[in-house]
């Protein structure tokens, strides 16, 4: 035999096996499930500044319908189902107890304001009247944006703007900073570069502008006009991102956004708190620098539209319950000649204080809220996706709820009532129907003796009745191969802790059990299989699978359930 | 002497043939090439074949060909960490010539002495003879066995001079590998992650927004739409007529303007599709006496020509036949200026004074001229025109909510766009139209313009209603020229008929409308435009009304009206309407 073809030969056998063993892959690995994205690990060099227009985002989204629409299973989980910290999001009240003060402080530092401030630039873009100043008492000169109510709505959209700031943080998002502050008009000056942008172009800012803005502000009952201040990164603001594809600048950006779980996730969200001009504009990104390396950062922004604001005015009856453009009811409308009539225009009109503006948990469909235009994220919600959502938002308690409410200082108590109530109906409608998607399985843990505990996440939160039992079936996992050995039989539990069978947790490194939860209201709930590793102290909770993508049915299946059109497959 | 193709090839032949060719001599002549080049041919070709047979049997196998045509592509590491495809690595490719080299050298060396074995075994006669026939035989076996696993060892030489030429570095190593054999599977998930990232990291193209995407931002960020039609100074498009029932219009202005528009100038000449022009000079102060309120005065002064090409006349009267078609061409220069107060944000009192010198002309249409059909008494005003002295004052309380800021707008010179949902506006007009020049054309007119608007299902629904009455009269002897009389029918009122369709001295009008949101940029209606025109208040008759009824669409944000298009009918038949802004 001819020395070269010993070799080659001896090449293809291995690269034949290295073939198979890489394709494959073992289900898990030695560091799942991985609680961080490293998604910081290359330096970012050709980040470049990427700006959206208004009406294209508008336009494409409504008739393009842009990125993959495809409900898979979201690609940025880990293997217990959960999004891992990264430069997108951070675990906060979903994971951790946040105290009261926590929650309502958010991105913020402990910043104080005066209320002489200096314009240095007009605002040139976005609805709402505003500009950028410095405060005179502010030592580090820091130039902040300005932004104010519409006259007939005193703080209206103040409110909704850090009232969202405070709940988006703590659902983990990475939001900028956002303060209420006053400004004495009697006391605003006009720096002497100040400049305005206008349709001839950039000129100085002039008293006539200020003149503008003031005469289209709410004014409180001392004259001084009430605003948020908004804290802007200039120099390293890399503009927006979208809600499908990835960031074409960015190497580290390797997950589609569509098929981010926090991205279809904030859908749960944005309906939460009616945050119905959530699109790519009122997104940032913004550029971070680490020892000596640069990684992009990726933020949630602008809530002057959410709750009951949109921004200048209070929401329409259509926000939240119908796309800006919907074919079917327009054409339904026109050839009835007005006679059809949306479900939405029969919902009374919400006796609600000027501060709130239109805002109510009536009529309110978790499922059926949709934001001003399509977005592919959102309509790859599935089941799991939200089911995660809701699990934090089931989190907020009444008090926080209204603690956060506080936050936006209304003057009249009625408003933080209203829109408090209003919240706290919305998240119970919200846990109704989305902590009840999936089985709600989650939390499990076995013990070094061999007991099983787990949670029912629907149940915890009081939501859907006590289920009639849970069916558990063990078995040992081969994780180079991906198969189980069955053993025992089934055994059934009504309570949420059970003991694995004798046998099973010897001679294998994994395990496994699939349990199915009996549940007379819910008989589609798909089997959640959990998976445990052996380790040197015990077992460790490896993975989680809720079966929406491997055709695991219910014994019990009889109807397609309600929730199939957000659901997995 | 036998010819040959390739010395080089013949001279080879002295180690395949050693024993055939050996001490014999060989003439060679050629015309190719020289004698030293012969020589050192003939020198080199035992090599060379060895070479070759080296090579030839590394590119029959695909594998090592690969592996040379790897070592000869650009491809190379840099630190082994990550590709770097398309690039010359010029350490590695002299690396591999070195090894390369030396195992040639040493396979022909070995090749050489296998040669000289190889001849050695041919003098035999230097060996013993007879008894010792079997050592020799064996002698000569040994000999040629070791010669061929010297041959064979120089090809595994150069065979491994080419892998370890390709591996000579460690990273060198690992990318050969790579090539041939992936990377070792990844242990982590972190590793995959990084491996995508690094890949992604190498692929980075970032791409350009698409032509109608930049034209859009572009449009956005320069605010291109405002330069366009309402810039603080320079050249614009003026859009629109401020003339009730003027057609689609639009034309070249200027504007100067300070930084906060204490005042502005603006020149414009604007053209519609109905041939109607108007050229104006005019100057606007917003707030004319700062002193006294802010915002409290407005002021405005102007120098306007205009003109509709064609008008058509078909007789004073309710009853004037359609059939009776005559043009003409009338302009008019106006000469005036506005002073007002804004009482409260929804209350204004305007006080007007105007020279007003009109003129008639016969129009170059085909049809039958005015001047030809009417005359003085059956067309007042048609053979002189006066000019007049026209003092006013109006009223207005308009509490609709399409004022800012509730909703959007866009306000295109005076026409309403903009959509009101609830509220109302009531609009009081005295003028005075003084004939300076005949005295016999002085007359007043009152023009009372009611608006209601009831908005039903949170106002994606609204019932318009609109009451218009124009009502003159005239001292004794005095009479009003037909040119200035109220009409009906047109793009506003009386939608279905054509323009200026019916004309006397009175007019009332009445208009509803059901206006119905499809969604948040497209509308619909439904309406009844129904009116009069009378000599005198008294012979008003609700018998007398002209009725017409339609639909249209109308494309805005929040049931706004940027663009109407109304089909009307019940008039002197189907009626098509391009407008914009609402009718009321």
């Amino acid at each position: 035999m001819r020395f070269d073809k010993v070799i080659a030969g001896a090449l293809v056998a291995f690269l034949g096996l290295v073939a198979e063993t890489r394709g494959a892959g073992p289900r898990f690995y030695a560091d799942d499930p991985i609680a961080v994205d490293h998604d910081r690990l290359i330096d970012v060099t050709q980040a470049h500044k990427i700006d959206l227009d208004d009406y294209y985002d508008f336009l494409k989204n409504t008739f393009a319908a842009p990125g993959d629409h495809r409900k898979v299973h979201a690609v940025n989980v880990n293997t217990l189902d959960e999004v891992p910290d990264s430069s997108w999001f951070t675990n906060r009240i979903g994971v951790r107890a946040m105290s009261t003060r926590e929650l309502v402080r958010g991105p913020n530092r402990n910043v104080r304001f005066g209320s002489a401030w200096t314009v240095v630039r007009g605002k040139n873009r976005g609805f709402s009247p505003g500009f950028r100043a410095i405060d005179r008492s502010d030592r580090t000169t820091t130039v902040y944006q300005l932004e104010v109510d519409p006259p007939a709505h005193p703080e209206m959209q103040t409110g909704a703007e850090v009232v969202g700031t405070a709940f988006y943080h703590a659902f983990g998002y990475n939001t900028v900073e956002m303060y209420l502050a006053e400004v004495d008009p009697a006391q605003l000056q006009i720096a002497p570069r100040a400049w305005i942008k206008d349709a001839n172009g950039r000129r100085p800012f002039v008293q006539h502008d200020l003149d503008l803005i003031l005469k289209n502000a709410a004014r409180m009952p001392n004259g001084h006009v009430r605003v948020t201040a908004k804290l802007l990164d200039t120099d390293d603001d890399m503009g927006r991102f979208e809600y499908h594809g990835t960031r074409d600048d960015d190497p580290n950006d390797i997950y589609p956004h569509e098929h981010r779980r926090e991205l279809r996730g904030s859908r749960v969200f944005a309906a939460w708190l009616n945050h119905d001009d959530s699109r790519a504009l009122n997104t940032m990104v913004t550029r971070q620098r680490e020892r000596g390396r640069s990684h992009l950062q990726y933020h949630i922004v602008d809530f002057g539209s959410t709750l009951g604001s949109a921004t200048r005015f209070p929401n329409e009856a259509q926000e939240g319950h119908e796309y800006t453009l919907a074919r079917r009811p327009s054409l339904l409308t026109l050839f009835s000649f007005g006679f059809y009539v949306q479900p939405w225009l029969r919902l009374p009109d919400p006796a609600t204080p000027p501060a709130v503006g239109r805002f109510s948990a009536d009529g309110f469909d978790p499922a059926a809220w949709v934001a001003n235009y399509p977005k592919a994220a959102y309509d790859n919600m599935r089941a799991d996706d939200a089911f995660w959502a809701a699990r934090i938002v089931a989190r907020f308690s009444d008090e926080a709820i209204r603690a956060i409410v506080r936050s936006g200082q209304y003057s009249d108590p009625a408003a933080v009532a209203v829109l408090a109530d209003a919240i706290i109906k919305r998240r119970d409608r919200i846990k109704d129907v989305w902590l009840t998607a999936v089985n709600p399985i989650v939390n499990a843990t076995l013990s070094p003796a061999g007991e099983l505990r787990f949670e029912n996440a629907a149940a915890r939160f009081d939501v859907g009745g006590r289920p009639e039992g849970y069916a558990l079936r063990w078995s040992r996992f081969d994780n180079v191969t991906d198969t189980h050995t069955p053993v025992g039989d089934e055994v059934v539990v009504t309570d949420t802790r059970a003991f694995a069978p004798s046998g099973v947790l010897e001679g294998s490194d994994y395990v496994s059990v699939r349990i199915e939860t009996r549940h007379r209201r819910y008989p589609t709930w798909v089997p959640v299989r959990i998976y445990f590793r052996r380790t040197s102290d015990g077992w460790q909770t490896v993975g989680l699978d809720r079966g929406l993508d491997s055709g695991e049915t219910s014994a019990r299946r009889t109807n397609t359930p309600r929730h199939a059109a957000a659901g997995g497959s | 002497m036998i010819a040959v193709d390739d010395i080089g090839r013949f001279g080879a032949r002295a180690l395949t043939d050693a024993a055939t060719l050996n001490r014999r001599e060989i003439d060679l002549a050629g015309d190719v090439r020289t004698m030293p080049e012969a020589a050192g041919i003939l020198t080199e070709a035992p090599v060379d074949l060895m070479f070759s047979m080296v090579t030839a049997s590394g590119g029959r196998c695909s594998w090592l060909r690969r592996l040379r045509d790897y070592a000869q592509s650009p491809h190379a590491v840099t630190d082994g960490q990550s590709w770097q495809p398309n690039r010359h690595n010029p350490r590695s490719h002299r690396k591999i010539a070195t090894v390369c080299g030396a195992g040639s050298v040493g396979g022909f060396a070995l090749a050489v002495i296998a040669r000289e074995m190889s001849t050695a075994t041919r003098d035999s006669s230097a060996l013993p003879t007879a008894a010792s026939t079997l050592d020799r035989s064996i002698f000569l076996a040994t000999l040629r066995s070791v010669g061929v696993v010297v041959v064979l060892a120089a090809v595994a030489l150069t065979h491994t001079a080419h892998l370890g030429a390709y591996g000579f570095a460690q990273g060198e190593m690992n990318e050969v590998h790579a090539v041939a054999t992936p990377a070792a599977a990844p242990q982590t998930r972190e590793e995959i992650a990084a491996e995508q990232r690094r890949a992604r990291g190498q692929d980075l193209q970032p791409t350009e927004p698409g032509f109608v995407e930049r034209t859009m931002l572009t449009l956005s960020n320069d605010r291109l739409m405002d330069r366009l039609f309402d810039p603080r100074h320079g050249f614009f498009v003026r859009v629109g007529l401020p003339v009730e029932g003027a057609s689609f219009a639009a034309g070249p202005a200027w504007r100067a303007s300070d930084a906060g528009r204490h005042y502005t100038f603006t020149a414009s000449l604007v053209g519609s599709i109905s041939r109607e022009w108007l050229g104006e000079l005019a100057v606007q102060i917003p707030d004319a006496l700062p002193r006294l309120g802010r915002d409290r005065f407005f002021a405005n002064v102007s120098i306007s020509r205009s003109g509709r090409v064609s008008n058509e006349f078909w007789g004073l009267g309710n009853s004037s036949s359609k059939d009776d078609t005559t043009v003409f061409r009338l302009t008019q220069t106006v000469v005036g200026g506005t002073f007002g107060a804004r009482l409260t944000p929804w209350l204004s009192v305007a006080g007007t004074a105007a020279r007003l010198t009109p003129e008639i002309k016969r129009s170059e249409s085909s049809t039958r001229a005015t001047t030809k059909a009417f005359d003085e008494s059956t067309a007042p005003g048609l053979v002189g025109q006066p000019t007049f002295f026209r003092p006013g004052i109006t009223v207005d309380l308009d509490y609709r909510d399409s004022l800012p800021p509730t909703r959007t707008a866009v306000r295109l010179d005076p026409l309403p766009v903009a959509a009101a949902s609830h509220g109302g506006r009531y609009q009081v007009n005295f003028a005075s139209y003084h004939d300076r020049d005949f005295d016999q054309y002085s007359f007043r007119k009152t023009t009372i313009d009611l608006q209601q608007f009831v908005p039903l299902l949170h106002g994606y629904r609204v019932l318009a209603f609109r009451a218009l009455a124009v009502l003159s009269d005239t001292s004794d002897g005095q009479v009003m020229p037909f040119y200035l009389s109220p009409t009906y029918g047109g793009l506003n009122v009386g939608r279905g008929y054509p323009t200026f369709r019916f004309r006397d001295r009175n007019l009332l009008a009445l208009q509803a409308e059901y206006r119905y949101q499809l969604n948040g940029l497209v509308s619909a209606a439904v309406f009844v435009d129904s009116g009069q025109v009378a000599p005198r208040v008294g012979a008003i008759a609700w018998s007398q009304f002209k009725t017409t009824y339609g639909t249209g669409v109308r494309f805005g944000a929040s049931g706004g009206a940027a663009l109407r298009f109304d089909l009307a009918f019940g008039g002197d038949g189907p009626t098509f309407i391009f407008g914009l802004g609402h009718a009321f």
